[in-house]
């Protein structure tokens, strides 16, 4: 353990991490009674430890449970106020699943970007060379458009359903206006964006909002500098790296040449400055439990958590984060820590709990699925402990229903042989030994080259259309994704656009998702589980699609087979997939089936042979790689309000209860923006919480 | 004992030499190298004995393969034959195995189609392109033109290429034609790019 003193927390900076024993030690050495340290994490003071009846190992100003997208930037807003910051993590490592994110971050109302773009202007660093992206016009807008659009009842997706209809106004009020103070405030903590390229999925129909994080390849990573090595933003087909855990890929055509980007370039910043700033972290806890004065009444004081360590499975070594200093290092099995102004509750979503998620989707019962970032979060990621926890203590939730009718929440990746088919990270980071496999990524067209079936064997699908997700209503709009008029054409709540007429024009439903998680001949009581997912192909595919079945891209994980022949293969897979439970006893007679399809030129069971070619299933050897449906976004939880206070049944703020991101609910934007502002939002309302 | 054919061509002239591929594994791995197989014809005549290879095919775990070539029936259609291979005279007792070959016989053709697939952005040849017409199929050559001698009729031509996606059409061979194919780049996904959705 460091014999560093820790007593001023801009000494915090490239420190090893501390055990909690030497941390109060040093600062009593010191001559600083532990109490009255500001900034820091202390020991309870002697009126706060049975606060609540209950003994106190730790006591902060803010404590943040979840070091994600909206957990960092409340974090950092909160410390910016003076007050003194803890984030826990159920992980070994920061970054929840913005680390493996793309990094691309839609606000608008007249944000930073936007208006950087307007000017013609790079940013101050001068790393943003290609000119703007978009007329200006298609960038202008303010909080009240923004706000407009983003609650538009009358848009439609190409499935007819309507994702600005249901979202919570004031919250979403909230979002709007601080949307460009949110895009300053990274840009003011070590996040670069690049130029504006179109909107993310949920962020509008009627102006370009998006932009992305990124950093300039250098001789070394320097996040002040803005810098990251080629070793650390991952090598193409090669490695990923602790710093990103997938590969940052060239941002040449909305920065400049040299220019990478990805989720760890948003990261790293706010990381970096967390750190610098004196916010502390404390990896391998998970939140178990919300403290409140009574149990549905009165303040929240803190929190309990436990012990959640990972470890590496050859040299059973315990995982460590990529930067440690300012890292409490606590390894009791539970403890206790006291919130004095307030909890922030952003533990990420609810996709990989089944009993959770299945509320939605009961046929998401099945725990073969995983939620997105598996590999990286670790069994505890995205378990909806957070959300789980409020309702213990009275929250209320919203926005349940937002799960459904949106492809970015479940849906099919087009990646084969990985459980963690939601992303393809490579050899590198420490978390690739728990998914052993990148995965076989496809483009649409590769799935002309194989056939999909069920956990017995049988097919459900036109296979072309398996992985096949319609876009979002965003910009620039456009029939193509269910909006009449595209771009600046485009009106904002007008009844055309949702007009029975039109949806019948521009309908295109693909229950692809559904058929692959239906009832079959192998769901059993009580609960009907739809089983595993194969896709069967042979020889003949590798040599006419090129696809890489080769380690690292696919492993003797379970998730991918080879065999002579196709009563071979099903034998295998019976013996070595631990969510076979039932014999494939359909896929000798589906092949058979499939391969007599081909030779008469026409596929009756699912309309094969007209969108693509068909392509018989008989030269050895034959493959069997895992499809994954994957529950990406979790939409529905916490309620909160404008504030992101936590509320309870009666719409009553829960005092000293906050939350954001995928923990809360009321909106069902896709991805960073949403959860960063929420972040935002948090941090500067805990800063005017009372003492 | 389990078997498999492959690149069996997917239309045969009447009555000409046409190739294909023949594996037999037995399910436990046992060696079957030089065993005889018989073709039998749709009426249950034999067409042929034929033995398998002596070695592993390379790739394979326990597979044995034999190249098969043999004279097409004369009549025009579907013509169901079967493969079989006998389970006695091995050290262990072994259950025969067989399977049914499609053999799809057309008539003597009478025109030449000609495909050229191309890149619909960048107007270049797609070389190694699937094309599809049905019961044809074959490739594009260097310079992305296929050429298929059909009978006269009414056809679907679907035509993909590595990483592009799959275009269709409908001619009617009358005579020789020529058609061109243009087909769009398929993005390869990453989660990155389903981002960007």
């Amino acid at each position: 353990m460091s014999k560093k003193k820790i007593i001023n927390p801009e000494q915090v900076r490239e420190t090893a991490s501390v055990s909690r024993r030497d941390f109060i030690k040093q600062g009593m050495a010191a001559g600083v009674g532990a109490a009255t340290l500001a900034g820091c994490v202390t020991a309870p003071s002697a009126q706060g430890t049975n606060a609540g009846g209950t003994k106190w190992d730790y006591e902060v100003d803010v404590l943040v449970i979840g070091a994600g997208a909206s957990g960092l930037p409340c974090a950092i807003r909160a410390r910016n106020a003076g007050l003194s910051v803890l984030v826990i993590d159920q992980n070994f490592d920061l970054g929840g699943k913005m680390l493996h994110s793309g990094g691309q971050v839609s606000f608008g109302g007249g944000d930073p970007c936007q208006l950087r773009d307007i000017a013609g202007q790079g940013d101050k660093e001068g790393f943003v060379k290609v000119p703007p992206l978009h007329k200006p016009a298609e960038m202008t807008e303010d909080t009240d458009f923004l706000f407009k659009d983003i609650t538009d009842w009358s848009v439609l997706d190409v499935g007819a359903q309507a994702p600005y209809r249901y979202q919570d106004r004031e919250l979403h009020r909230a979002w709007a206006d601080n949307c460009p103070a949110t895009r300053q405030f990274l840009m003011d903590n070590y996040v670069r964006f690049t130029r504006i390229q179109g909107t993310h999925p949920g962020g509008g129909v009627s102006r370009a909002r998006r932009a992305t994080t990124f950093l300039m390849l250098g001789d070394k990573t320097d996040i002040k500098a803005g810098t990251v090595t080629r070793q650390d933003a991952g090598i193409d087909g090669k490695s990923s790296s602790h710093f990103a855990p997938r590969l940052m890929e060239s941002a040449a055509k909305w920065a400049s040449p040299g220019a990478v980007w990805n989720g760890a370039a948003l990261t790293r910043g706010l990381e970096y400055s967390a750190r610098e700033k004196g916010v502390q972290f404390m990896f391998n806890r998970r939140m178990t439990e919300l403290v409140r004065e009574q149990p549905f009444a009165g303040r929240v004081l803190g929190v309990k958590a436990h012990y959640t360590p990972r470890f590496d499975r050859s040299t059973k070594e315990r995982l460590e984060s990529y930067k440690q200093n300012g890292n409490l290092d606590e390894r009791r099995e539970f403890i206790s820590i006291r919130a004095k102004r307030a909890v922030m509750v952003s533990t990420g979503g609810h996709g990989a709990n089944p009993q959770f998620r299945s509320m939605f989707y009961p046929a998401f019962n099945e725990p073969a699925f995983v939620s997105s970032g598996f590999a990286l979060l670790g069994p505890n990621g995205q378990d909806a402990s957070g959300i789980i926890a409020g309702m213990r203590i009275g929250a209320n939730l919203a926005g349940m229903q937002q799960n459904l009718g949106t492809t970015q929440s479940f849906h099919i990746p087009p990646r084969l042989a990985t459980r963690d088919s939601y992303s393809d990270m490579l050899p590198g980071h420490p978390t690739f030994q728990f998914r052993q496999s990148t995965g076989i990524t496809l483009g649409t067209s590769s799935y002309e080259h194989m056939i999909a079936v069920n956990q017995v064997g049988s097919r459900f699908f036109n296979e072309m259309q398996i992985a096949a997700r319609y876009g979002t209503p965003v910009w620039p709009g456009g029939p193509r994704v269910g909006v009449p008029k595209p771009s600046m054409q485009h009106v904002q709540g007008d009844w055309r656009n949702c007009s029975a007429d039109w949806v019948r024009q521009m309908y295109v439903g693909n229950p692809a998702l559904d058929a692959a998680m239906a009832m079959n001949e192998g769901s059993q009581a009580p609960h009907f589980y739809s089983g595993p997912l194969w896709a069967i192909f042979d020889r003949g595919t590798i040599e006419r699609d090129k696809w890489d079945i080769e380690p690292p891209f696919t492993a003797d994980n379970g998730y991918f087979f080879s065999a002579d022949t196709i009563e071979a293969l099903v034998r295998k897979i019976e013996k070595n997939h631990e969510f076979q439970r039932v014999p494939l006893s359909r896929l000798a007679e589906t092949v058979r089936k499939w391969n007599s399809y081909v030779d008469a030129g026409a596929d009756p069971d699912f309309g094969r042979g007209k969108d693509a070619p068909m392509h018989k299933i008989v030269k050895p050897p034959f493959y069997a790689a895992a499809i994954c449906p994957v529950w990406h976004d979790s939409y529905g939880g916490l309620r909160i309000n404008g504030k992101a206070q936590v509320l309870d049944m009666q719409g009553t703020v829960i005092p000293g209860l906050y939350s954001g991101g995928e923990a809360s609910g009321g909106g069902n934007q896709h991805g960073l923006g949403r959860a960063l502002c929420h972040g935002y939002i948090a941090g500067s309302s805990i800063a005017k919480e009372p003492a | 004992m389990q078997l498999t054919a492959w690149d069996m061509p997917t239309a045969i002239v009447a009555g000409q030499r046409f190739k294909f591929a023949l594996g037999v594994r037995c399910a436990e791995g046992c060696n079957l190298g030089g065993r005889d197989f018989s073709l039998i014809d749709q009426q249950g005549a034999v067409v042929d004995t034929l033995k398998l290879g002596r070695e592993i095919w390379p790739g394979t775990e326990a597979l044995y393969v034999a190249e098969v070539e043999v004279e097409a029936p004369r009549e025009t259609g579907h013509h169901h034959w079967q493969a079989t291979i006998a389970g006695v005279g091995m050290q262990l007792p072994h259950a025969a195995g067989a399977i049914q070959l499609s053999i799809s016989v057309v008539g003597a053709p009478d025109c030449e189609v000609t495909i050229r697939a191309v890149d619909r952005e960048q107007q270049t040849p797609i070389r190694n392109a699937l094309v599809v017409m049905h019961p044809y199929r074959t490739v594009t050559d260097d310079n992305g033109i296929a050429k298929i001698r059909a009978a006269r009729g009414q056809y679907d031509i679907l035509v993909s290429g590595f990483r592009y996606l799959a275009a269709s059409t409908s001619v009617e061979v009358k005579d020789d034609l020529v058609t061109v194919a243009e087909l769009d780049v398929d993005q390869p996904w990453t989660s990155q790019e389903e981002d960007l959705a």
